[in-house]
Parts: structure tokens; sequence; C-alpha cells
């Protein structure tokens, strides 16, 4: 018998950069939109866990339908997200393996990746902290992961989550690699999309 | 002095749950920060912080725009507040001069139609720092149910030659706020002191 799907908020971070490190981007400001769903964690003081396969079902694309959507309305279409990744922050009641379960399923990748309009692995992290930790997510390219300047990290902190029975389940995007990138030996196609 | 907005964040919470409860309608708040270059870095505490007047209407209409479109309109903004936090760099003095003049309060309110004080909070910190910022009802300032505060973190500011400037709203009262009112507390009080009278009488 699995919990039903529940959620206590949905937390928005949206940035919007016109310098880099005091340098003025040209053209359009440099965009980065981070969606996160504080949701129970439906193992919580069950104990170890075997099979997370049941609640993964149902809470993975549950989460994805409700976070996804949200990033591409941000940017008024998947076609405006150049770079995409996703991340989980577990509580002090979650193991890891709870955390990862919820994001690390194609039945919460795909989501993502459908509706973003992106083809490769999705960069990702996952962990465990108190509230107020740092949800961390990493940006890669949706369709060219070895651009490496669509490489960037993104973070949103959230005051009072995730408690000890949460799970924050975040989903990022970008509009743009980073700006004034300039790994070596990146390709011509590559460095056409740099704003400089 | 034109400002020079380096980053826009918008920070939006949707809350669906308190305390395991559900509300009839989710409950929308939003911190709107601009991140600006501090124009008075490296001034001096003798600096003439007059500057502070335009950029402080300039921001308070930027910031009060990006606050209604987070919260889905003008009439949404039903309680506010705002801060400012400097950098390492600068004076905690320098936040006063954008913030605390009438005219950044003034810049918002035209935006927000409202006629309430906007309370505040002003301090100095590294990047990362919690902000804090206070709020109450956009009209009525002795609305119980509409005294809260709200947070944002930016990861990478304020930088030392920076401020971070943020207005705050929410689409409504605390859920499920029950504290009464100042009227209210008179009432019982009195009562209380009336029965007291009697008790000693």
């Amino acid at each position: 018998m699995t919990a039903p799907f529940s959620v206590r908020k949905v937390v928005v971070l949206d940035n919007t950069a016109r310098y880099e490190a005091g340098r003025p981007i040209k053209g359009d400001p440099w965009r980065t939109v981070v969606v996160a769903a504080v949701v129970k964690n439906p193992w919580y003081g069950r104990g170890y866990v075997a099979d997370l396969d049941p609640e993964v079902r149902e809470w993975a694309p549950a989460v994805g339908r409700l976070i996804v959507p949200r990033l591409i309305d941000a940017f008024g279409g998947h076609e405006n997200i150049e770079s995409y990744g996703k991340a989980a922050l577990g509580g002090d009641g979650a193991s890891i393996e709870q955390s990862a379960a919820l994001i690390q399923t194609l039945r919460f990748g795909n989501v993502l990746r459908d509706l973003a309009g992106g083809e490769t692995y999705m960069t990702s992290t996952c962990k465990r902290g108190s509230c107020g930790a740092p949800v961390t997510v990493p940006l890669g390219h949706k369709n060219q992961p070895r651009w490496r300047s669509f490489n960037a990290t993104t973070v949103v902190t959230i005051p009072d989550a995730p408690r000890s029975d949460e799970i924050v389940v975040a989903v990022a995007g970008s509009d743009a690699g980073r700006p004034f990138a300039r790994p070596p030996g990146m390709d011509a196609d590559e460095g056409s999309l740099v704003r400089a | 002095m034109p400002v020079r907005i380096r980053n826009t964040i918008v920070h939006t919470e949707d809350l669906f749950e308190e305390e395991d409860r559900v509300l009839d309608t989710p409950w929308r708040t939003a911190v709107v920060a601009a991140v600006i270059e501090n124009p008075w870095y490296g001034t001096g505490t003798d600096g003439d912080l007059s500057a502070g007047l335009e950029i402080g209407e300039e921001l308070g209409v930027h910031l009060a725009e990006a606050l209604c479109a987070a919260l889905g309109g003008p009439d949404q903004v039903q309680a506010y507040g705002k801060a400012a936090v400097v950098g390492l760099g600068g004076e905690v003095e320098h936040t006063s001069a954008i913030i605390h003049t009438p005219r950044f309060g003034k810049g918002a309110r035209s935006v927000i139609g409202s006629t309430g004080l906007i309370y505040s909070t002003n301090s100095r910190g590294p990047a990362g720092a919690i902000i804090t910022v206070p709020i109450t009802h956009r009209d009525d300032d002795a609305l119980r149910d509409y005294y809260m505060s709200f947070d944002i973190v930016p990861a990478e500011s304020p930088a030392p030659d920076e401020i971070v400037i943020a207005l705050a709203g929410a689409t409504g009262p605390r859920p499920f706020a029950r504290l009464g009112s100042r009227a209210q507390d008179k009432v019982a009080m009195d009562a209380e002191a009336r029965m007291l009278e009697g008790a000693t009488q």
C-alpha cells in the first residue's frame, strides 16, 4: 500500500544575470531557473525498505509532472531551454537511496527530457541535509553533453525544508552557457553560442 | 547616477499544506531582489549619499513590478516588506540611503496601489547570507494576521562591492491565522482586569 503523493510546497528561483564578475553581458541576460518541490518521504519511518519500486512508480512521475511544466513555463517554452539538470535533497530521516529513487529512474528523468526536448543523460546531485541546506543543481546541455561551456551550477536554499520526513526534488534549466565561457578545446558550433 | 543592476532574483513559493493540513487555496509568497553595484563602494564615511533618492525610486518601481508579476498582479500583493543587505566592503548606511527614503516606498506603492508603510530590515553580510524580509498588510499595518517574514538566500550575492535590495509579498495572511486582533486583546484584558478588581474588593 503506497502512501498517496503529498507535496507541501513548490519553490521557484528565477535568476536573471546582466553582469558576470562585474562585466556586462551583451545582449540578452543569462537566465537560470530552479523549480523545487518539497514532498513527503514516502518511506519515512519504515526502516530499511528493500523494494522501493511501488512508491517510485507513483511518486517519481507525480513530482516530475508537478515541477517540470513550471520550469518550461518560466522560459516560455522548451525551445528556450539549452541546459538542464536535477537534484534531490533528503531530510535527516531519508537514506540517500530514497532521495535517489525519486529522481534517478526514467519515470522521473523522462518527464524532464520529454518536456524539455532533451536527449542526454541528466547531470544530478543527490544528498542528505538539514533544513536550509543548499539544493545544488548541476546543469549540462540538453543535447550536446560534451559542450562544457554549458556546465554550470545553480543553487536554491529553502530555510524550512527539508524536514526529517521530507525530500526536496528539484529541476533546473538555463537559456545559455556560462557568460564569457572559454574552456580549452571548445568547438566552433559551441563557441558561436557563447555570450561575450 | 544610474543604478547598475547586475542580477535580478525572483524566489516564489506556493504552499499547499501547513502542519499537514491542506490549504483551501495555495498561498503564494515571493521575494524579488535586485543585486546592484554599490555606487558608494570605497568612498568612505564622508561620502555623499544623496544619489540614493533617485536610485531608491527606480528600484522601488522595478522591484514592485517584479513582485506584481510574481504574485499575479497588484491586487494579489496583499502584504509586503523590504530588506537590503550590503556586501562586506560597504556600510550599512548605504542600504539605508536606498530603502530608507520616502522615494523607495513611493515608487513601490505607485505600482502596487497600496497605502501602508513598508517595514524593513537592513544589514551587512557575505554572499549566501539569509535575507529576512518582515511583512505587514499593504494598507493597514495593525492587521496582526499579516505579520510574518520571508527569506531569500542569494548564493553568490552580495559580493563585497554589491548591495542586495529585496521586496517581498504574499497573496494573503498567514495560513490558519488565529491570534485575534489588538481590539480583541484589549476587550479580553479589560475584562480580566475588571474580574481581578472585583476579586480584590
